[in-house]
């Protein structure tokens, strides 16, 4: 075997090759991290995390907050995903207060809320993800439960405990969704 | 004119005076009372009864049909019966129901002096069978004390709510409120967020009541029960996941007696039939 680099000689590589390797990995690496500390899931589930999103100053509109403007995971949601969360009773159950033309296959949309259609109009993603977060923040009286929130809450019991309605993953499929809704 | 312009005038006029006379469709129409405390939070009382479909209310009209009755006349039976060791019945003291109960079903929860506390009709009733009838008491939610409370609210039926929320009662009232208008839950939400404020709106197939009391115990058609109004507590924070106040708790009393207040007025019409 001759020391020469050769496209086709798996493992055997000058040392430029080398370099290009390890570049990418150490961009790999940078990319893992930051969306590492991004995610929401394992590491973050103190007070700070949720005090954090719900940062917004309270009683004002939606319309003029900056929202939360980073993806809670790091990466975008699927709406279809998004869609199954916002039927399913269990979740988000989203038809239950509001009415949603783009979901109207399943019956008997409640009314609490003001209708989603069009909110994509209305409202940034940033917005969106707030408003999803914990709506209390800007509508304080609001019969809308906060989705991602541990904040206040009082009598939960032990099989809820310490956990938000929706994980972080769930909320940027909503969201996902919601930009649909034009 | 020619007779066809005033043709075509007296048909229009013919189709205006059917409009304006023809019986308007009752749709929504919720018969209310006026609150007779000016801090209610309620403008308005409107009884369960209207915001139940118009099928269970038939039900309820009719006592051969409602599906409460079989607890009435078992109470009935139960008011005869000699029970404990003092050898007595119910009639034995008091007499005729419908004479010395008249009030009962439409007066507590109420303070009571050797108690010294709140107690509803259950807890009452329980003071009697253990203190003069020497009865084993009944517990919170069993089809006996059902049946009685059933039977004794009968006595009360179409007469207003009248509790008592001052006096001796206030401390248990205010907590009462309080516990109304606290948010609960994984979900967060307080009483008053839905039946103050979402009455008559629909959540998903379900329309909102003003969540009074006045028909308790009540059949519930979507689990075909007659149940009690504590049970009933407890559906509503499990809808909230929220861990609820266990039956007869000081709690659960104390949200009985703000929930009469706030019903105050509305006619007493257990059994009822609620969706």
């Amino acid at each position: 075997m001759t020391g020469r680099a050769d496209a086709m000689t798996p493992g055997r590589a000058g040392p430029a090759r080398n370099r290009k390797r390890l570049l990418v990995l150490g961009l790999a690496a940078l990319l893992g991290g930051a969306s590492g500390a991004l995610a929401g899931e394992c590491k973050l589930k103190t007070a700070g995390y949720f005090k954090m999103l719900e940062a917004a100053t309270p009683g004002t509109s939606p319309l003029e907050a900056k929202g939360v403007l980073r993806s809670l995971t790091g990466s975008l949601g699927d709406p279809q995903k998004g869609r199954l969360v916002m039927i399913n009773a269990d979740k988000g159950n989203c038809i239950a207060c509001h009415r949603i033309a783009a979901l109207s296959g399943e019956p008997s949309h409640g009314d609490l809320g003001p209708t989603l259609n069009g909110v994509a109009l209305r409202y940034t993603e940033a917005q969106l993800r707030q408003l999803l977060i914990n709506s209390k923040i800007f509508f304080p009286n609001t019969v809308m439960p906060g989705f991602h929130t541990v904040d206040g809450l009082e009598r939960v019991p032990a099989a809820y405990a310490g956990q938000p309605i929706l994980s972080a993953a769930e909320v940027e499929d909503v969201v996902a969704f919601l930009k649909t809704l034009r | 004119m020619r007779a066809a312009e005033i043709g075509v005038w007296v048909m229009l006029g013919l189709l205006l005076v059917a409009i304006a006379s023809a019986p308007r469709v009752a749709a929504q129409e919720r018969k209310s009372v006026p609150p007779r405390d000016k801090d209610n939070p309620l403008t308005e009382l409107i009884s369960g009864y209207y915001f139940t479909p118009l099928k269970l209310r038939a039900l309820q009209d009719d006592d051969f049909d409602n599906p409460g009755f079989p607890w009435v006349t078992q109470g009935e039976k139960l008011w005869m019966q000699i029970d404990g060791a003092s050898q007595k019945s119910c009639n034995a003291c008091h007499g005729s129901a419908s004479e010395s109960m008249r009030s009962a079903g439409a007066t507590y929860p109420k303070f009571q002096e050797a108690a010294r506390a709140v107690v509803n009709l259950e807890q009452r009733v329980n003071i009697c069978r253990q203190d003069k009838m020497k009865a084993t008491p009944w517990p919170y939610g069993s089809d006996s004390m059902l049946a009685m409370t059933a039977f004794l609210k009968l006595q009360s039926r179409n007469t207003p709510v009248d509790v008592q929320a001052d006096g001796p009662a206030k401390e248990t009232f205010e907590i009462g409120k309080k516990l109304y208008n606290t948010r609960v839950g994984q979900l967060s939400v307080s009483c008053g967020h839905c039946h103050n404020d979402h009455y008559g709106d629909s959540l998903r197939s379900e329309l909102l009541s003003q969540g009074h009391s006045n028909g308790y115990p009540a059949y519930q058609a979507k689990s075909q029960r007659f149940i009690s109004l504590h049970e009933r507590f407890r559906n509503c924070f499990g809808d909230m996941r929220a861990q609820p106040y266990d039956l007869s708790s000081p709690e659960m009393v104390a949200l009985e007696l703000y929930l009469a207040w706030r019903g105050k007025g509305l006619p007493v019409e257990t059994p009822a039939v609620r969706r």
